[in-house]
């Protein structure tokens, strides 16, 4: 004599195995299928008990019963055999069926989810078009760097792709193909990941992420000072002249330019900046090596105040400096003494100077200045 | 003879006549196909013919809940099920009828006659 308790949990094994069974069906098939499985099932078992059967000869009944052929979705290829599909499934296959089949009994078990869960799938569309999109959105920000729109014509091809493999992927095309099975899992996990990341992105977790990933990265996009961005350097020399052109180099020698200025408009190598008020502006560099464009030669030329009304020609007028003033500086061959250390003016002569170079008039960085520097 | 074979082809308009008779939920249809001496039938081969049948839209169905159990499936025969019932119970009729009287020993025993006089001849 069987109790209730083992009742039940025949009739809900029972059931999970017929719905992992059918687990290559779109789930509206399934629940078409299963729907009402575990009331038929108790009522049979009151009658002729908890000897159901086999499971997968139970779901192979229900399936040509219903006119669906065995280990294929409706309208789509058959599979030459069944059984040997089967036995070739590796052994996750059935795992991911049981999931499916665990939900399916849930749904069956409660009416209330059901009908939520019927309601959700009037979103379905927009789920798809919202998965492929975050999937183009994670893969545009982290190989380039992308708004929310495409910005070129191959982000726009791969975005159409991205929402396509999201439409194919609802499809459930794998059927009994366990390595179609494994690539489709793989995509959904990739879809919810890629969801989640774009979602938690716009809730702000943005500024977190870069900037932890910049440093580490050492992904600085052009100059920067105290984190803002420095679009372009205006040098004077110690008498407090403002200096036509400077080239500037860092360190190591490399030259200390804007990293990714290399973008053509109307003929000429531009970059983009900000002048003393904040305003867009387009830049563009006036000094060549040859043929190619200097960057690190400052300042760099203004050429139009807004980026989209570049017109290809070269500014007339001199750059307007954003300093009013420089001081004039004194210098001196002496180390610095620790002592008091007077701010460097120009009204005030006597007092120590700051700078400890010695300029030596060569673009490049030489040793010697260095090893100057550091006496 | 295997009359599940049989049944397989008949399954529909089994189905759909004790349906018309009166709604009914998976099991309980099973359960009227027996006691109307429909024995050998699978549990799964009606409800899978009742999947069928709906999706062809010859049936409707609706939810009731019950009390503390799972909820069931009813399904109710529509007027295009009618019809097809109606079709179906012709041709079975008629089909029913050609193998009667093919069957009957007294057509029988004639055709076994009359091949034996067309050997004589």
């Amino acid at each position: 004599m069987t109790t209730p308790e083992e009742t039940t949990k025949a009739i809900r094994d029972f059931a999970i195995k017929v719905r992992a069974a059918l687990g290559d069906l779109t789930q509206e098939e399934i629940q078409d299928l299963t729907d009402g499985l575990e009331a038929d099932l108790a009522e049979r078992a009151a009658e002729q008990g908890i000897a159901f059967g086999s499971a997968a000869g139970y779901a192979n009944e229900l399936r040509a019963a219903a006119g669906l052929s065995a280990g294929i979705s409706t309208g789509e290829k058959a599979e030459s055999s069944n059984d040997e599909a089967q036995t070739r499934k590796p052994r996750w296959i059935p795992i991911t069926d049981q999931v499916t089949a665990w939900w399916q009994g849930k749904l069956s078990g409660n009416p209330l989810l059901a009908k939520i869960w019927s309601w959700l799938g009037n979103f379905r569309g927009f789920w798809w078009v919202l998965r492929g999109y975050a999937v183009f959105l994670l893969f545009a920000n982290i190989y380039s760097r992308a708004g929310l729109l495409p910005a070129s014509k191959m982000q726009f091809v791969f975005m159409v792709l991205c929402l396509v493999a999201s439409y194919v992927l609802s499809r459930k095309f794998w059927g009994r193909n366990w390595f179609l099975k494994l690539v489709a899992s793989g995509g959904h996990v990739l879809t919810v990941y890629a969801t989640f990341a774009v979602v938690l992105s716009a809730y702000g977790w943005q500024y977190y992420q870069y900037d932890t990933r910049y440093p580490s990265n050492n992904y600085i996009e052009g100059l920067q000072m105290n984190g803002q961005s420095v679009t372009n350097i205006f040098a004077y020399d110690k008498d407090g002249e403002r200096i036509p052109i400077v080239q500037l180099f860092d360190q190591t020698g490399q030259p200390l330019a804007v990293v990714r200025p290399a973008q053509t408009q109307n003929g000429l190598p531009v970059t983009w900046g900000q002048n003393k008020a904040g305003d867009p502006l387009t830049l563009t560099t006036g000094a060549y090596n040859g043929l190619a464009p200097v960057w690190n030669a400052w300042p760099l030329l203004q050429t139009s105040k807004w980026p989209d009304s570049f017109t290809g020609k070269l500014p007339s007028t001199p750059l307007d400096s954003p300093v009013d003033s420089v001081p004039k500086l004194t210098l001196t061959t002496e180390r610095l003494l620790p002592n008091p250390i007077p701010t460097a003016s120009a009204a005030n002569p006597s007092a120590t100077p700051v700078a400890s170079k010695k300029p030596t008039g060569t673009p490049k960085p030489s040793a010697a200045a260095t090893a100057k520097g550091k006496k | 003879m295997d009359t599940t074979q049989l049944l397989k082809g008949v399954l529909d308009v089994a189905v759909l006549a004790v349906i018309e008779n009166e709604d009914g939920y998976g099991y309980d249809i099973v359960r009227r196909l027996r006691a109307a001496g429909v024995e050998d039938i699978g549990d799964a081969s009606v409800y899978g013919t009742l999947r069928r049948l709906y999706t062809a839209g010859a049936l409707s169905t609706y939810v009731v809940p019950s009390d503390g159990g799972p909820h069931r499936k009813y399904y109710a025969i529509n007027d295009l099920g009618k019809q097809m019932l109606n079709q179906q119970r012709a041709s079975w009729a008629a089909f029913a009828g050609t193998m009667s009287a093919l069957l009957s020993p007294a057509q029988t025993t004639k055709a076994k006659s009359a091949a034996t006089r067309g050997a004589k001849k």
